[in-house]
C-alpha cells in the first residue's frame, strides 16, 4: 500500500469533517430554521405579557403547549407524508363537506386573527422607531404580498429570517438579567395559577399561541408540498421537533426576561415599549432597537407566509389547484383570498385607536378556542386505519392527544366561566 | 342525469315492505371505460349493514328504493369490519366522492364535489363523469341560491385518474383506465400531480420506455424527486431509455447523493407546481424536494 502523502492526509479529515457538518446542517438545519420563522410577534408579545404579569409562576403552561406543539405537528407532518394531502382537504375526505366547511371557517377566522396580529407586531415595531402605522402597515402589506405573489418572497426570505434572530437576545438577556433559577425551575414544572381571568386569559392565549391552527395546516401542506414519502418522516419529524422545541425555547427565555425584569418591579405591559425593556440587561438604551428590528423581521416573515397558508386551505377546501407559479387568471381563489385575508387584517390594525397590544394577545386567544374542532379532526384522522395504514395512532399516542386536547379544552371552558371580556 | 349525493340517503325498502336501512354508498366495478353501478351499500349513518346486487333493484327513484325478491336478504349482511368488495370494485362514495382526482385532459388536479350517473335505457346506472365545480360543492352546504349562479365542471370519467389508495391501485390494473393511453405530455402532467408514491407506482406500470418519455418532458425538480423515489434498479431501466443529453445528469444525481438533497432551507420555496416545460424552453438540472 502506498503511504498516504502529508497534503492528502490533511484532506482526508477536513472531507470528513465537511461531510459531518453537511451531514449535521442537512438534519437540523431546516428545523432550526424552522423555529426561528416561528416564534412571529404575537408569540414573542404574548410570553412577554406571561412573564410581565405572573412572573415564573406559568412557565408550565409554556412547556406544555410546546409538548402539544411537539405532539400535535409531528402528527400533521405525518399525516401529510402518508396521505398527501392538507389538513382541510383530508377533513373533507374522512368527514365530508360540511365538517370541511366548519374546519375552513374555524382556520379562516383564526388565520385572519393572527395576521392581524402580525401586522400590530409590524405597526409596534415601526412606532418605536417613531413610524406611523399607517405609513408602515399598508407599505409592508404591499410589499410582502408583491413579493409572495410574484414568487419571489424566499429571496428575501433569510434577510428577514435574520432580522428575527435578533429576538435571540432574548436568552442573553434572560441569563444577563440574573433571574431566580430555582423559582423559574418551579414554575416549569409545579403547575399552580391564580383562578383570575386574568391569568386563565393569558394561559389560553400562551396555548393559542404556540400551538395555532394556522402552524398545524401550514405543517402538513409543508410536508404535502416537498412530496415526501414515509421512508422520509425521521427526517421530516428531526424539522418539527427541533423547531417545536426551538420556539419553546425562545419563549422560555422571553417569560424569563421578563419575569426577572418587569414582574419584579411590577410593570405590566401596555405598548411595545413596555415589552422591549425586558432587553435592557442585554442592549441597554438599544433594547427598543433590537426588539423594534426583531418584531419587524419577524412579523414580515409570518405576515407572508399566514395569507399564503390561508389561500393554500381554501383552495384545498374546494379543490382547485393552487400554485405559486400560476397566474392570477388560473388561481383566482388562490390569489383573492390571500389579498382578503392581508387587507382584512390591515384594515383592523388601522382602525383609530385601536390597541396594538391587545390585538396581539386576544387573536392568540381566540386560536386556542378555534383550535379544539381542529384537534378534534386530527384525532379521528390519525385513528382511520383506511387513511393512515401502518401510521395508524396507537392506543398510547391516542390517549396522549385526548390529554392535549382535554388540557386545552379546560383552559377554554373556565375561560367562559370566568367570561371572556 | 342523476347526482350521486342527492340519491344517497333514501329508503331501501325489500320487497315485503320492511326498510332495510338507508342507502348509503353504491359500488362500482373499474373494468370498462363508463362503469355500472354494480352494488347498493345500505345501512346506517354508522355503519354499512348489506350489499345488494344491482339485480335486486326493483325500482330506483330520488323518493326510495325498492328491492324486488330475490329471496333472504341476510345473505347480503356484510361484516362490520371487512367489506367483501371485488378486486376491481370500489364504493362511490368512499373512494369517490371528496376525494382528488386529475384531470388527464384538462391537466389539473381537483377535488370530487360530486358523482354524475346517468340511466341506462334499461334503468341501470352507469358513471358517467364527476363534478369538481364549487357550485356543486356550495350545494352540498345548503347553499342552492349561491350553487345554481355556477357552472356545472364536469370531468369524463374516461379521462380522470383517482388518487384515493384503491382508486389509483384499481386504475392501474385495469387496462381501460386513463392512465395507459396517456401520450408523454399528458403523462408527465400527470406525474408531476401525483404523490411521490403514487408516481412510481405509475411509473414502474407504464413501463421503462413510456416512462422514460414523460420524465424526459417533466420539470427537473419533478424529475429529479421522481428518479430519487425510484427504486436503484426501476430508475435505471428508465435512464437506459432517456435521450442521451438527460443520461448524465441523472447517473450523476444517483450516484452522489448530498445530505442536502431533499432538503429545504426556505419556507417560502414551496407551493409551485413544477408544471411540464414547454417544448424548447431551456432545463436546468433539479435535485429533489428542496428545491
Amino acid at each position: 500500500m502506498t503511504p498516504t502523502s502529508g497534503p492528502a492526509r490533511t484532506r482526508a479529515p477536513q472531507a470528513l469533517r465537511r461531510a459531518r457538518l453537511l451531514g449535521l446542517v442537512a438534519v437540523l438545519g431546516p428545523g432550526l430554521l424552522a423555529g426561528l420563522s416561528d416564534d412571529d410577534p404575537a408569540g414573542i408579545t404574548t410570553y412577554s405579557v406571561l412573564g410581565a404579569q405572573f412572573g415564573y409562576q406559568m412557565l408550565w403552561v409554556l412547556l406544555l403547549s410546546t409538548v402539544a406543539l411537539v405532539v400535535f405537528h409531528s402528527l400533521a407532518a405525518q399525516m401529510g407524508v402518508v396521505t398527501g394531502q392538507g389538513l382541510i382537504g383530508l377533513i373533507r375526505q374522512r368527514y365530508g363537506v360540511r365538517s370541511a366547511g366548519l374546519a375552513i371557517t374555524v382556520l379562516v377566522l383564526a388565520n385572519v386573527g393572527t395576521t392581524c396580529a402580525e401586522f400590530a407586531g409590524i405597526a409596534a415595531g415601526f412606532e418605536l422607531f417613531g413610524v406611523s402605522r399607517y405609513v408602515s402597515v399598508p407599505v409592508a402589506a404591499v410589499v410582502v404580498s408583491v413579493l409572495v405573489l410574484r414568487g419571489s418572497f424566499h429571496r428575501v426570505e433569510h434577510i428577514l429570517m435574520a432580522l428575527a434572530t435578533v429576538l435571540l437576545a432574548y436568552i442573553a438577556a434572560g441569563l444577563l438579567a440574573h433571574p431566580d433559577w430555582g423559582e423559574a425551575f418551579k414554575g416549569l414544572v409545579v403547575p399552580t395559577m391564580p383562578l383570575t381571568r386574568g391569568a386563565v386569559l393569558i394561559a389560553t392565549g400562551t396555548i393559542g399561541t404556540t400551538l395555532a391552527p394556522w402552524g398545524l395546516s401550514f405543517i402538513q401542506s409543508y410536508a404535502v408540498d416537498k412530496k415526501l414519502t414515509p421512508a422520509d418522516l425521521a427526517y421530516e419529524r428531526v424539522d418539527v421537533v427541533t423547531g417545536a422545541v426551538l420556539t419553546g425555547i425562545i419563549g422560555f427565555f422571553v417569560v424569563v426576561a421578563c419575569a426577572s425584569t418587569l414582574h419584579v418591579h411590577g410593570v405590566t405591559i401596555s405598548s411595545a415599549a413596555d415589552a422591549a425593556a425586558a432587553l435592557e440587561p442585554l442592549a441597554g438604551h438599544l433594547a427598543r432597537t433590537i426588539f423594534a428590528i426583531g418584531l419587524i423581521g419577524a412579523g414580515l416573515l409570518a405576515a407572508a407566509i399566514l395569507p399564503l397558508s390561508t389561500a393554500y386551505s381554501v383552495c384545498e377546501f374546494t379543490g382547485s389547484e393552487a400554485a405559486l407559479d400560476d397566474g392570477a387568471s388560473e388561481a383566482w381563489l388562490f390569489y383573492g383570498t390571500y389579498v382578503v385575508v392581508a387587507a382584512v387584517a390591515v384594515l383592523i390594525v388601522l382602525v383609530p385607536g385601536a390597541p396594538l397590544i391587545s390585538i396581539l394577545v386576544l387573536s392568540q386567544v381566540l386560536n386556542a378556542v378555534l383550535l379544539l374542532p381542529l384537534l378534534a379532526f386530527m384525532y379521528g384522522i390519525s385513528r382511520d386505519r383506511d387513511l393512515m395504514g401502518e401510521f395508524t395512532a396507537t392506543r398510547g399516542a391516542a390517549a396522549m392527544y385526548l390529554v392535549t386536547i382535554a388540557f386545552i379544552a379546560v383552559c377554554v371552558a373556565a375561560l367562559f366561566v370566568l367570561g371572556i371580556a | 342525469m342523476l347526482v350521486f349525493t342527492r340519491e344517497t340517503g333514501q329508503s331501501v325498502r325489500a320487497a315485503n315492505g320492511t326498510v332495510l336501512g338507508q342507502l348509503r354508498d353504491l359500488t362500482t366495478r373499474l373494468g370498462v371505460e363508463h362503469p355500472e353501478v354494480h352494488r347498493l351499500a345500505v345501512g346506517s349513518r354508522q355503519h354499512l349493514s348489506h350489499l345488494l346486487p344491482w339485480s335486486a333493484v326493483e325500482s330506483f327513484e330520488h323518493s326510495g328504493v325498492q328491492l324486488r325478491d330475490v329471496g333472504p336478504v341476510d345473505s347480503f349482511i356484510v361484516d362490520r369490519g371487512a367489506l367483501p368488495l371485488e378486486d376491481d370494485e370500489l364504493l362511490l362514495g368512499r373512494d369517490v366522492l371528496d376525494t382528488q382526482i386529475v384531470d388527464v385532459v384538462g391537466h389539473r388536479m381537483a377535488r370530487v364535489s360530486d358523482v354524475l350517473l346517468t340511466r341506462l335505457l334499461d334503468g341501470r346506472l352507469e358513471v358517467a363523469a364527476v363534478d369538481v365545480g364549487v357550485g356543486a360543492l356550495l350545494r352540498r352546504l345548503g347553499m342552492r341560491w349561491l350553487s345554481e349562479r355556477l357552472p356545472e365542471q364536469a370531468v369524463d370519467w374516461r379521462d380522470l385518474h383517482l388518487t384515493s389508495d384503491r382508486g389509483h391501485a384499481i386504475q392501474l390494473t385495469t387496462t381501460v383506465a386513463a392512465v395507459h393511453r396517456l401520450d408523454a405530455p399528458a403523462l408527465a402532467e400527470l406525474l408531476t400531480r401525483l404523490d411521490l408514491g403514487s408516481a412510481t407506482d405509475v411509473i414502474r406500470r407504464v413501463g421503462p420506455r413510456r416512462a422514460a418519455a414523460a420524465v424526459a418532458l417533466a420539470h427537473p425538480v419533478v424529475a429529479g424527486r421522481l428518479m430519487l423515489a425510484l427504486h436503484p434498479d426501476d430508475a435505471a431501466k428508465v435512464i437506459d431509455e432517456l435521450p442521451s443529453e438527460f443520461v448524465h445528469h441523472f447517473r450523476d444525481m444517483l450516484s452522489s447523493r448530498s445530505p442536502l438533497t431533499r432538503r429545504r432551507f426556505l419556507r417560502l420555496r414551496g407551493w409551485r407546481l413544477h408544471r411540464p416545460l414547454p417544448p424548447g424552453a431551456p432545463r436546468r438540472g433539479g435535485r429533489g424536494a428542496g428545491s
